[in-house]
């Protein structure tokens, strides 16, 4: 059992707009993020969500509670831009690119600032291009590209600094099914092959469903954390309990194998390792609970 | 609709209203001036009662015309008029008082009557003088003070209140003493004359012109419009006012293009429900008039300061008093409206042409059309300035109007400084001499004995005395003419390249570019105020002012400028180069009542005149600067406005405040550098456009020091720096999670 790092933690937040009539987008919001975490905020519109991000992201303070991100209280902290710069990366619903610079410098733009040169800027949006499969559009402008390429840029942008989270409002908001799905992709891919802790706030259950963990809000409030598991995860569950499931538990390989409708001695093996991974997975589950 | 519109971009609109009521202002302001120097003109001449007035038909001005005292005498004894009353009116300059109005009246004259007195005695002999009251307030003195009029000392008799500020803020001593000082002996500046019977005003006039070919009649109300002062104030009031107009006109395009840009959605929406083009037209239209009208209306209030400005400031309100007439207000008014439609025109065209389907889809516009790849071999300042091809241009063009001017009228100053002094330091003069307390140099008038005196003094080598003056006769209109002694030592300056110098009276030679404008050969003749001359060579001196004129002996010219054994200035040869300061401070010392010496160098500089260019130019440079800031102003507050999301984004991604702040203003800087360039060149242009201008050319020669040059770069960069300041501090301000909620 590894205890992974938090890379989010809020305590009690609270953000309230204007004086007159008082709107509390958050209400006291607890919430913990672990590294390497890939989570979705859903919720109706006007429940708080961006609002949330913006207190993560340190766009905004909080009129109360308090954020703690990698470790740092954002109450106290010193320099906010390098924050930005550093510790979040950001994925709007517009891409937000700056129209005038190409693709790379569009993705060099967080780096600026940041004391890196001039050529390790280069090699790192280049990397990063590739990372999200742009390799051969590095020189073309926002106005060049499609939707779902921006966006793409954007991700890469957000990227630029290796941060520690990746908040993204609505990154497929204004993007088409497929192309919407594509970023999903790549985020996951991201999230999987990186391990960097991805937060995205989506309408579209679609999207939401792709992740492991969901958090939907109400009236600024976290109405419900729920953990889905993977896919596979689910099913094995499912077969975990049925009675096929419980044969194979048991350890009767002969009654599975008839059950099945199998009799070949090969499919032993393949039968076993099944039988530890139905294992395993309750395990997991065990343990997750526990938490 | 309109008016939400253009309250929904208050700081835009604002600018805009700015720029335009700052050209409507200057208007105003310096149509003022030319208005109330026209009225005084018109009251000195005709408020006491006189019908008409006789000058001399070829002097510039009043003040330079000179009448012989005979000629009075022989007009009063024409039939039908009643009186006539010599008048000497001219300027002196005092300490505080630049131009300071001078009338001579023979102390019997029923003319002086309209000065009332208020307070004292009227005039009653000579060494008296009476004040106007604004003068006395102005000077702070009062009845039995003392007041010294070049080495003369007047006492105040009295003080006298007319209620023209012209009259008020001058003074009136006797005819006598007039003639005296001004050195016009048995001569006046003109004769006032009350005929007896209205009704023969016309006859009368037209026998004094018969009379006397070379005075002209006038009815006293119309010689202020006459003069050719109130002339070129007017020109220069429209001048000037055109060019603040067209800078501000340009503010005011970028501000209709750019709502037309924004409102493209908008438009597409209106289009799709049924509005009909015309409609659109007229919406964009009405914007930009209402927009103008409030200018106007702003640069009229902004030119009632200035005018009470100017008649607060005793060195400008007792010489030129600002006068505010109706017409003058509609004039300012309508140029605002003119610029209104002008400027209305294109963008309310360009939102009419839309194409609804395509203005719906329009995203808030990330540029005026694709990026071209070469513009990414620049950085980003430039690329985003490229952005905005349309806008970028017109706030370029306003700069280089600002920075072209300060350019050509700079460079034509120090053209004008530079011709006059080679022109003056002809033969290897080292001083000059010219009248002291002169308000002008025009005015410069020297007893030719002073001359001989300082010629006998030991460190002197040799005086020359030179007479000058514009020459306006039917064959030349405007001739500068020089008068100088043909054996003497300055003439050797002038080269003769066709014919040979001159030898003697009645004989005329004359520079390379006047012999092309008036298209003379040698051995031709010219028919100047003063005589007929013979053309007996051309020469080349490569200095503008003289070849743009004529040399004659000097006493032809002292004949033809009225000025008998006297002369303008003196060219002062010393002995010992090294002793030059030494020599010019014996010779102050001994005659400086008479004159006052400056070495050829600084003699011009120090001038009235270019002192009075220089305060032009001050004033067209302050103009530029105001205008032209309102414009940058107004256009890196739109940049700013527009790209409110980008400079969220930027901010989300942790760029600084600094950092943000100095992209918009390396922008601003960016934009107003390439201005100057532009600038520079319009400068120029302008310069050789005037130069081209026949007869005026030859008198500019521009000279572009690098002082002039680096003005315009320095106004420029002033101009980029102080219009980028405001936004690019609001840029940096911006709080990203508001910058990024902006539509
Ligand atoms: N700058 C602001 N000023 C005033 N109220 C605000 C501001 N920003 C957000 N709100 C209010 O706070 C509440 C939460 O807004 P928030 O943007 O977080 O909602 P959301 O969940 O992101 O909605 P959506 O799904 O529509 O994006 C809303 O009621 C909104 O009106
Ligand atoms: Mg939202």
């Amino acid at each position: 059992m590894n205890k992974r790092p938090i890379v989010v933690e809020t305590h009690a937040l609270i953000k309230i707009y204007g004086d007159g009539a008082e709107i509390h987008a958050l209400d006291g919001v607890d919430l913990v993020i672990l590294r390497g975490e890939f989570l979705t905020v859903m919720g109706p519109s006007g429940s708080g969500k961006s609002t949330l991000l913006n207190m993560i992201g340190a766009l905004d303070k909080p009129t109360g509670g308090q954020v703690i991100v990698n470790g740092e209280d954002l109450a106290t902290i010193r320099d906010v831009d390098r924050f930005r710069a550093r510790t979040v990366g950001f994925v709007f619903q517009l891409h937000n690119l700056l129209p005038a610079l190409t693709a790379r410098e569009n993705v060099e733009v967080p780096m600026h600032g940041q004391s890196i040169g001039e050529r390790e800027m280069r090699e790192r949006s280049e990397h990063l291009l590739e990372l999200v499969g742009l390799p051969d559009r590095m020189r073309h402008l926002p106005s060049q590209l499609s939707g779902g390429q921006r966006q793409r840029v954007a991700v890469a942008r957000a990227l630029a600094n290796d941060p520690a989270i990746i908040l993204a409002d609505e990154p497929t908001g204004s993007l088409d099914t497929q192309a919407g799905g594509e970023i999903v992709d790549l985020l996951e891919h991201i999230n999987r092959n990186q391990g960097t802790t991805i937060l995205i706030v989506t309408h579209d259950p679609k999207v939401a469903r792709r992740t492991r963990r969901i958090l939907t809000m109400r009236d600024g409030k976290i109405a419900d954390d729920h953990r889905v598991e993977s896919p596979v995860r689910e099913d094995l569950r499912d077969l975990a309990r049925s009675r096929l499931g419980s044969m194979l538990l048991n350890g009767a390989k002969d009654q599975v194998l008839a059950e099945i409708g199998l009799d070949q001695h090969d499919e032993e093996t393949a039968i076993e390792t099944l039988r530890l991974l139905l294992n395993r997975t309750l395990t997991d589950q065990d343990t997750h609970d526990a938490q | 609709m309109i008016l939400r519109n253009l309250w929904r971009r208050k700081a835009r609109s604002l600018l805009t209203m700015l720029g335009i009521g700052i050209g409507v202002a200057a208007v105003i302001a310096l149509g003022a001036m030319a208005e109330g120097i026209a009225e005084g003109y018109a009251a000195f001449a005709g408020g006491s009662g006189a019908d008409l007035l006789v000058t001399r038909s070829d002097a510039g001005d009043l003040t330079l015309s000179t009448v012989d005292e005979q000629v009075g005498e022989r007009i009063r004894q024409l039939a039908d008029v009643r009186n006539v009353s010599g008048v000497i009116f001219n300027m002196v300059s005092l300490e505080s008082i630049p131009y300071f109005i001078i009338g001579g009246y023979d102390p019997e004259a029923v003319a002086i009557q309209h000065f009332k007195i208020i307070e004292g005695q009227p005039l009653a002999r000579e060494r008296e003088i009476i004040l106007g009251r604004q003068a006395a307030d102005n000077l702070k003195l009062s009845v039995d003070d003392t007041i010294k009029l070049y080495e003369t000392s007047f006492r105040i008799v009295g003080i006298y209140e007319t209620g023209q500020s012209f009259e008020d803020g001058g003074a009136i001593i006797s005819l006598a003493d007039a003639q005296a000082i001004f050195k016009k002996p048995r001569q006046v500046t003109f004769f006032e004359i009350q005929v007896r019977d209205p009704t023969q005003l016309d006859g009368v006039q037209a026998r004094i012109e018969q009379l006397y070919d070379d005075l002209s009649v006038s009815k006293a109300s119309d010689v202020g419009d006459e003069q050719v002062m109130v002339e070129s104030m007017r020109y220069m009031a429209w001048g000037i006012g055109l060019i603040a107009v067209l800078i501000g006109g340009l503010g005011m395009m970028i501000t209709m293009v750019m709502s037309v840009f924004e409102q493209t959605r908008e438009i597409g929406v209106l289009r799709a429900v049924g509005w009909r083009k015309g409609r659109v037209l007229r919406l964009i239209m009405s914007q930009s008039l209402v927009l103008s009208a409030l200018g106007g209306v702003l640069g009229v209030g902004i030119g009632f300061g200035l005018v009470w400005l100017i008649n607060h400031t005793p060195a400008v309100s007792s010489f030129a008093p600002g006068v505010v007439r109706t017409p003058l207000l509609i004039q300012g008014m309508s140029v605002a409206l003119v610029l209104g439609t002008v400027a209305g025109l294109y963008p309310a065209w360009r939102a009419a042409g839309l194409n609804p389907i395509e203005a719906l889809r329009y995203d808030g516009g990330t540029g005026d059309r694709d990026e071209s790849s070469w513009a990414q071999a620049f950085g980003m300042t430039f690329r985003n300035l490229l952005r905005r091809r349309a806008r970028s241009l017109m706030t370029m063009g306003g700069i280089a109007i600002g920075v072209g001017l300060i350019v050509s009228l700079g460079a034509i100053t120090e053209g004008v400084i530079q011709g006059f002094t080679d022109m003056t330091s002809q033969g290897g003069a080292e001083l000059i001499a010219k009248q002291a307390n002169v308000a002008d140099m025009g005015y410069s008038v020297i007893e030719e004995r002073i001359g001989y005196a300082i010629a006998a003094m030991p460190e002197v080598q040799d005086v020359s005395g030179i007479v000058w003056g514009f020459s306006m006769g039917k064959d030349a209109p405007f001739l500068f003419v020089f008068g100088m002694d043909p054996n003497g030592r300055a003439i050797q300056h002038f080269r003769t390249v066709e014919g040979e110098r001159i030898r003697g009276r009645g004989e005329i030679m004359l520079g390379r570019a006047a012999a092309d404008t008036l298209e003379k050969k040698v051995g031709d003749v010219i028919r100047l105020p003063g005589g007929v001359f013979r053309v007996t060579g051309i020469y080349e001196t490569g200095v503008g002012y003289e070849e743009g004129g004529g040399v004659m002996a000097l006493h032809d010219a002292q004949i033809a400028f009225e000025k008998p054994r006297q002369v303008s200035i003196l060219q002062i040869k010393v002995r010992d180069p090294t002793q030059v300061e030494a020599v010019r401070a014996r010779i102050e010392e001994r005659y400086g009542g008479d004159v006052s010496v400056a070495t050829t160098a600084t003699f011009i500089e120090k001038s009235a005149d270019i002192q009075n260019t220089k305060a032009m130019l001050g004033a067209v440079f302050v103009l530029a600067i105001l205008v032209g800031g309102v414009v940058v102003t107004n256009t890196m507050v739109m940049a700013v406005m527009e790209r409110t999301r980008e400079i969220g984004t930027l901010r989300a991604l942790g760029w600084r405040q600094s950092r943000v702040l100095w992209m918009i203003l390396a922008e601003s800087l960016l934009l107003s550098l390439i201005a100057a360039g532009l600038g520079i060149l319009v400068g120029m242009g302008l310069t050789g456009g005037l130069q081209a201008i026949p007869g005026v050319g030859s008198f500019m020669s521009a000279v572009y020091t690098p002082q002039v040059i680096a003005q315009a770069i320095a106004v420029s960069l002033f101009l980029g720096a102080a219009g980028g300041l405001y936004p690019a501090w609001h840029a940096s301000r911006l709080r990203p999670v508001e910058a990024l909620r902006y539509e």
